[in-house]
């Protein structure tokens, strides 16, 4: 009876072990990348520009425009990326700080990221609008980096 | 009974995390980001990165001055979660300029200092070891350091606002921006170079962006309320700088796509002015890392 009993014991404590440790290397695995959850495309901007360090969340739904306030330096380059995994693609519009129009996309819309150059310093407001798709809301992490 | 209640709950909760996470679902995860308080209705604010500033110094031939950075030893003497938010930001900036600069000798004791202020600050699973193992390794070479760099204050400031910590994440940004802005004056202070007393001229845009993230939590909290106060106070003294930008021609499109915008900025200031910022930034960054 006891003998029975010990490879009782034996056979449930081998089971246990067998499922507890994998699901706790599981847990542990899944916990060590749960708290930050980077976008490849973000992995990928990184690779060659020098990110601003800022998480720009946009978020595109009825209203279809966000605008966002910035300086850019002279003779750096700039690359914004309006990174979603929707395909969506956007008109990239920039004005100075009386409202001036000074860039706009309109000609190339077929488009989410942009490389920037300025002769001289200037303030200015990126306005972004989606194109497509319509009807869907779209989110977006805004890149906004340099090339060093 | 109470072991497969441990393992259900923890596959649950497993399951939970997995389907938020490694599924990719971009649009919830930005969701659980957004804060009303930072949307501003749809109009969102970008900081000069602190790395612009020491490309600066660097362009401009400028001299290393080490004793500028904050000792990376103070890291400890800083006790509530806003200095070491202020501190985590100027360690930041710090360690660009170590690296600009090539002092890759001191890049392990500032790594020391900004894992310890992040863990103190439950934010330090932003320092992916990856990535600090890829800045060791390629610790002489600055580009790919300042990269690497940048994508651990983007994770930082994605993990702070995903967990509805704006007003640490903007003091951090906060911290950054000063400690250029107190490289930047130092050298004008020393050589008088017009490049500086541009670039400082230029700062007003970004200091308004950073009062304007600031007020949010103006009247929340004593510590908040006394540096948006100074900073206002360095804004004054910009508004005695007018920059006016022209477009001398239209943009073109070359066919690398670049998109070159050829315009010209004239900045009006007088050396009162800009002689005030100075001191008023000497004095905000010493209250800060004291």
């Amino acid at each position: 009876m006891n003998l029975e009993h010990k490879h009782f014991n034996n056979k449930y404590s081998k089971l246990i072990i067998l499922f507890i440790v994998p699901v706790l290397l599981f847990v542990i695995e899944i916990d060590s990348r749960s708290n930050i959850y980077r976008p490849a495309c973000i992995s990928t901007f990184s690779a060659n520009y020098i990110s601003d360090g800022q998480d720009h969340s946009l978020y595109f739904d009825s209203i279809q425009s966000n605008t966002i306030k910035i300086h850019f330096s002279n003779n750096i380059e700039y690359r914004i990326d309006a990174c979603n995994n929707q395909s969506a693609n956007f008109l990239l519009e920039i004005y100075d700080n009386n409202g001036n129009l000074i860039y706009s996309s309109i000609k190339n819309p077929q488009n989410n990221n942009w490389t920037l150059k300025f002769d001289d310093p200037m303030d200015c407001n990126l306005k972004l609008t989606k194109l497509s798709p319509e009807k869907t809301a779209v989110a977006v992490n805004l890149l906004i980096g340099f090339k060093p | 009974l109470i072991l497969a209640l441990i393992i259900s709950i923890s596959l649950e909760s497993c399951f939970r995390t997995a389907s938020n996470s490694s599924t990719g679902n971009q649009n919830s995860e930005i969701l659980d980001s957004l804060n009303t308080d930072q949307r501003f209705h749809h109009q969102y604010f970008s900081i000069v990165s602190p790395y612009q500033a020491g490309i600066e110094l660097k362009r401009a031939n400028a001299i290393y001055r080490p004793e500028l950075t904050n000792p990376a030893d103070n890291f400890s003497n800083y006790s509530s979660s806003q200095k070491k938010a202020l501190n985590l930001g100027i360690y930041g900036a710090d360690f660009a300029y170590l690296a600009l600069f090539n002092d890759q000798k001191q890049f392990t004791s500032y790594i020391k200092a900004l894992k310890n202020l992040s863990l103190e600050l439950n934010i330090d699973d932003a320092f992916d070891k990856t990535i600090i193992n890829q800045i060791e390794k390629n610790s002489d070479n600055t580009d790919s350091v300042l990269r690497l760099f940048s994508l651990i204050y983007y994770d930082t400031d994605t993990y702070l606002k995903k967990n509805m910590r704006q007003d640490i994440a903007i003091l951090i940004i906060t911290g950054g921006w000063i400690e250029s802005m107190y490289f930047l004056c130092n050298e004008y202070k020393e050589t008088k170079n017009n490049l500086f007393y541009q670039y400082i001229s230029n700062q007003k845009q970004t200091l308004d962006n950073i009062i304007t993230q600031l007020a949010v939590y103006y009247d929340k909290d004593r510590e908040i309320n006394k540096l948006t106060d100074l900073l206002v106070d360095i804004a004054y003294e910009f508004d005695a700088i007018t920059c006016k930008s022209t477009l001398t021609d239209s943009t073109t499109n070359y066919p690398q796509g670049l998109i070159h915008i050829h315009n010209k900025t004239t900045v009006q200031n007088d050396s009162k002015s800009i002689n005030s910022i100075v001191s008023k930034v000497f004095e905000l960054r010493k209250i800060i890392v004291q």
